[in-house]
């Protein structure tokens, strides 16, 4: 077990080492670098310019650039963003939060929809319930979320205005306050709760085809026999057994919702990382459009981690490989 | 004349393990056997399951890659030549394969199953192709309709005919039988083996006849050669082996053959308790301290057995 | 990965399987009402759309009028103008055609790339399988959606062309992992080594044994994945790193809608669109899992 789990972070080395080196490229194909701002300057002369590259190394091969690069990275130097005049670590400093919270609520959400609705149908599979449940997934399957995004945004945020329509927390409540806290909730419901509408249906079918496994198995059947009654080996025994392999997919679940940040937070005005990133690229300053890459792909890489080496726990036939 | 001959043959696969699935270990499917085949014999053999008589089959037709050894067909080494080198070969080494389900292409049907190995070789127009095939499916007991059907609308027995069919196209020398009947239904079993024969003696075939079922080798086959764990512990003629076992795995493997006459039935129960306690008591006598069998050693002009 | 089963338990009868691939499917699709609907009704859909965008005068279409901003359906636009008093109705149905035909062609390259990828691995397993799988997994433990983001803005020339590209290098490793198993599966069958005894060439086992055994798998396969890729395109577009302004699609409308005023007054420009996506993802998905319905079903007949 240990053995899997230390071939698995060594596997990963090479992949943050591929994606740094993929990410630099990319940075290196962006238009403008540090001195972009300074060379439009019509009182600098081309050789004072060329001078302070020099200086900063960026006629250097491109290796010593980003053997730079890493090193600053690793110690959380990203840089300083072009437009905000301020280290591309604070900018992201600013939004992380934001992202953290919507995917956490988006996550509880998700797993709230899916356990009763793959217990309900696993468990009285073939009845009414179940086709419900069943088409109901149909559908989720079939819809991409930034359409569904839009359609709750429009409905329940500018239709009925239940909720706000931008935003992460309303500028008239003092920071620290209950009130600040109940307004950050209340910005972050509708985009959690449209993303989690759709991406819980994998849950639920994956909950569903393992609870009509298990309803068969043999401890169910020893369980009922001794007079436990049909609730409880349900909670107690059923729902416990095909939990496990749920949770194992909460790493890739954190993959899925790193992707959909980008459109779900620019769809809400969403002040997070993947609406900076948006805003980034349209304003074209990459040195925080880098930054982002490369934390959510390292974040990317941790949640497939994670469900890796959950999943090799739950079933040891992964573990070969 | 020798058609096939096998040396110091071993096929052995790796085990990978450890933190970089590097190779720890070697199952050792075929360690170190010698046997030859001459012109138009038919040579068994057999041995428990896993004891690495299709590894031995398949190394021949280069199915498996061959760790050390040599494998001489007329003369010529097979086992150090490419997969694309050994095509000119094939045309004299063919296979029949155990499951007659999984062996047929269920997508196929049947004339491009049996031409697939025409096609390969020779250029014919649709109508000489047809004419060939028609041949043998004659040869083999099917109508001529049977052409245009797929795998599943046959029985076993006569899909496992359709295979036998496939391997003939080529007129090959040597035949490579792996278990072709144990899939089969008993009472197709005979009819399956009897049509082997005869088709050795029409098309003068060497066959190389692999099985776990000493009657059903002795039946057929002219010499065998016991396997067990990779190695060869007795080669002889089928009489010999049967009549004469010498190595206390063939002696066990005999005595386990059920009978099928009432009469003898308890002389057997008796043999197969003798023959037991002899191995719980000589086991070791058989194997060297690593239990592997030792090396053959000739006992009469054509008898050899693994003794120390 | 969720695999997503959407199966009923409905027992299938033992049909007399006749093995051509397509045949049995469309048996099998047949039977399905709702896959059976979905399929005319789309064949219907994009043939009249095709056909409408071909007599249609783009140029016509792109000229901004501002006499006639934001206009609501009338009887002269159907579906009204867009910001830039733009006929709504004639952009939808060029951004149908767009992106049915855009997605079409990621599917079909995707598929191609990893249609081969997963044969190689699988078939020739060891050192080929080890490298194609180590990049496979490279590329699935990317955030693709940002990657493709970045890829779009730094590309020099960004055409349509450019756009499939970049959105096909990492949306083929989950098709070749899927092709890869079947063909570990497939190759352990003696009929394959058979085919090699018989001399037959490797490429040529490849083509003509393996890949009609998974011939329907393919075709499942493919029809989810070019559901999915209509929702990807629009969705990059919609962001505004989809299909470039020469080429409307679905997306761009849809992206009018960023303007809160258009989003919550001016429905006729964005809504359609959406119900467009909604209606063509639904449809090819309906006959998608029916097909794999299918497929699972004879899998379990054997
Ligand atoms: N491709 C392979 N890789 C690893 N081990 C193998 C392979 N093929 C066969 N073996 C092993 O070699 C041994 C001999 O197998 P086999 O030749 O099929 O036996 P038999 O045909 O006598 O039943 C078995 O232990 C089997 O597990
Ligand atoms: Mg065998």
């Amino acid at each position: 077990m240990w053995k899997f789990i230390l071939r698995r972070f060594l596997v990963m080395i090479p992949q943050l080492f591929l994606l740094s080196l993929i990410v630099f490229a990319l940075a290196k194909q962006m238009p403008g670098d540090a001195l972009t701002g300074i060379s439009m300057d019509p009182r600098i002369s081309p050789e004072r310019i060329e001078e302070l590259r020099e200086k900063a190394g960026l006629n250097d091969p491109w290796y010593e650039q980003y053997g730079r690069w890493i090193s600053g990275i690793v110690h959380g130097d990203f840089g300083t963003s072009y437009t905000h005049k301020i280290p591309v670590s604070e900018v992201i400093a600013e939004r992380i939060w934001n992202t953290v919270f919507l995917a956490l609520i988006t996550l509880i959400l998700t797993y709230l929809l899916a356990i009763p609705m793959g217990v309900l149908s696993g468990r009285y599979n073939e009845t009414w319930i179940d086709k419900v449940v069943t088409g109901y997934n149909y559908l989720g399957f079939a819809t991409p979320i930034f359409i569904f995004a839009l359609i709750m945004l429009f409905v329940f945020g500018f239709s009925f205005e239940w909720f706000p329509t931008g935003g992460s927390v309303s500028s008239k409540v003092d920071a620290r306050t209950f009130a600040y806290y109940l307004s950050k909730f209340h910005h972050v419901i509708l985009p959690a709760f449209s993303t989690a509408l759709i991406t819980t249906v994998g849950t639920v079918q994956y909950l569903r085809n393992e609870i009509i496994d298990n309803k068969f198995k043999e401890y169910t059947r020893t369980a009922r026999s001794k007079g436990i009654p049909d609730n409880k080996v349900y909670t107690r025994h059923i729902l416990r057994n095909s939990l496990l392999p749920i949770a194992a997919f909460l790493g890739y679940e954190i993959t899925g919702l790193v992707g959909g940040t980008v459109i779900i937070e620019t769809i809400f005005s969403y002040p997070g990382v993947g609406q900076l990133f948006v805003s980034s690229i349209g304003l074209r300053d990459f040195s925080v459009v880098t930054a982002i890459v490369m934390m959510l792909g390292f974040a990317t890489l941790l949640g497939t981690l994670l469900s890796d080496i959950i999943l090799s726990m739950v079933d040891p036939r992964i573990r070969i490989e | 004349m020798v058609l096939l001959k096998i040396e110091d043959l071993k096929v052995h696969f790796p085990i990978r393990g450890g933190f970089f699935r590097t190779v720890v270990d070697y199952v050792r499917a075929v360690d170190g056997i010698t046997f030859e085949l001459s012109e138009g014999e038919t040579y068994g053999l057999v041995g428990e399951s896993g004891s690495g008589k299709s590894t031995t089959g398949k190394a021949v037709v280069k199915l498996n890659d061959v760790t050390s050894g040599r494998i001489l067909f007329e003369g010529q080494d097979l086992s150090k030549l490419s997969f694309g080198q050994m095509k000119p070969y094939r045309k004299d080494i063919q296979m029949i394969f155990q499951d007659p389900y999984s062996s047929l292409n269920p997508k196929k049907r049947v004339v491009d199953i049996i031409a697939e190995p025409l096609r390969n070789y020779e250029r014919l127009s649709v109508g000489e192709e047809k004419k060939i095939i028609q041949n043998y499916l004659d040869k083999v007991g099917l109508s001529p309709d049977s052409m245009y059907k797929y795998p599943h609308e046959f029985s076993g027995g006569q899909r496992q005919r359709i295979g036998i069919a496939r391997a003939l196209t080529l007129k090959p020398k040597l035949i490579i039988a792996d278990e072709p009947v144990s899939a089969l239904d008993v009472s197709v079993q005979a009819q399956v083996l009897n049509f082997l024969q005869d088709l050795q003696k029409e098309f003068k075939i060497t066959y190389l006849f692999i099985g776990h079922d000493l009657s059903v080798i002795r039946h057929m086959c002219d010499r065998m050669g016991v396997m067990y764990r990779g190695r060869l512990v007795e080669e002889g003629t089928s009489d010999e082996i049967y009549e004469n076992p010498q190595h206390i795995y063939t002696k066990r493997l005999i005595a386990a053959i059920p009978d099928l006459n009432p009469e003898s039935r308890e002389k057997k129960t008796h043999l197969r308790k003798r023959v037991e306690n002899e191995y719980k008591q000589y086991r070791s006598k058989y194997f060297d301290d690593k239990g592997r069998a030792y090396d053959l050693k000739l006992i009469s002009d054509t008898h050899r057995v693994a003794l120390p | 990965m969720l695999e997503i089963k959407v199966e009923s338990m409905t027992n299938v009868q033992p049909v007399e399987v006749s093995p051509s691939g397509f045949k049995i499917i469309w048996g099998e699709l047949k039977k399905d009402r709702l896959a059976l609907g979905s399929l005319y009704f789309l064949l219907i859909l994009l043939v009249s759309v095709y056909i409408a965008s071909f007599m249609m005068d783009q140029k016509a279409l792109a000229r901004v009028d501002i006499f006639s901003i934001y206009l609501p359906p009338s009887d002269t636009n159907l579906l009204g103008t867009d910001y830039a008093g733009r006929d709504v109705l004639g952009q939808l149905i060029f951004g149908t055609s767009n992106s049915f035909t855009i997605s079409l062609c990621i599917t079909s390259l995707t598929a191609f790339i990893g249609l081969c990828a997963g044969l190689i691995a699988g078939y020739f397993g060891g050192f080929v399988d080890h490298v194609i799988m180590r990049v496979i997994d490279f590329i699935m433990s990317l955030p693709s959606t940002m990657m493709i983001i970045v890829f779009v803005t730094v590309v020099p020339k960004f055409t349509v062309i450019n756009f499939i590209f970049i959105m096909s290098i990492f949306l083929w490793t989950g098709k070749a992992r899927l092709i890869r198993s079947k063909t570990l599966a497939e190759r352990e069958l003696e009929y394959v080594q058979a085919s090699q005894t018989l001399g037959t060439p490797h490429w040529k086992t490849i083509l003509s044994h393996i890949l009609p055994n998974i011939s329907s798998i393919i075709i499942v396969n493919f029809t989810l994945n070019l559901a999915g890729n209509i929702g990807l395109e629009t969705a990059l577009t919609f962001l505004g790193f989809g299909l470039p302004e020469s080429t409307p699609s679905l997306g761009t409308l849809i992206s009018y809608a960023s303007n809160p005023d258009v989003l919550e007054n001016k429905w006729w420009i964005w809504l359609p669109a959406a119900a467009m996506i909604l209606v063509l993802m639904l449809s090819i998905n309906f006959i998608g899992q029916a097909l794999k319905r299918a497929a699972d079903a004879r899998q379990r007949r054997g």
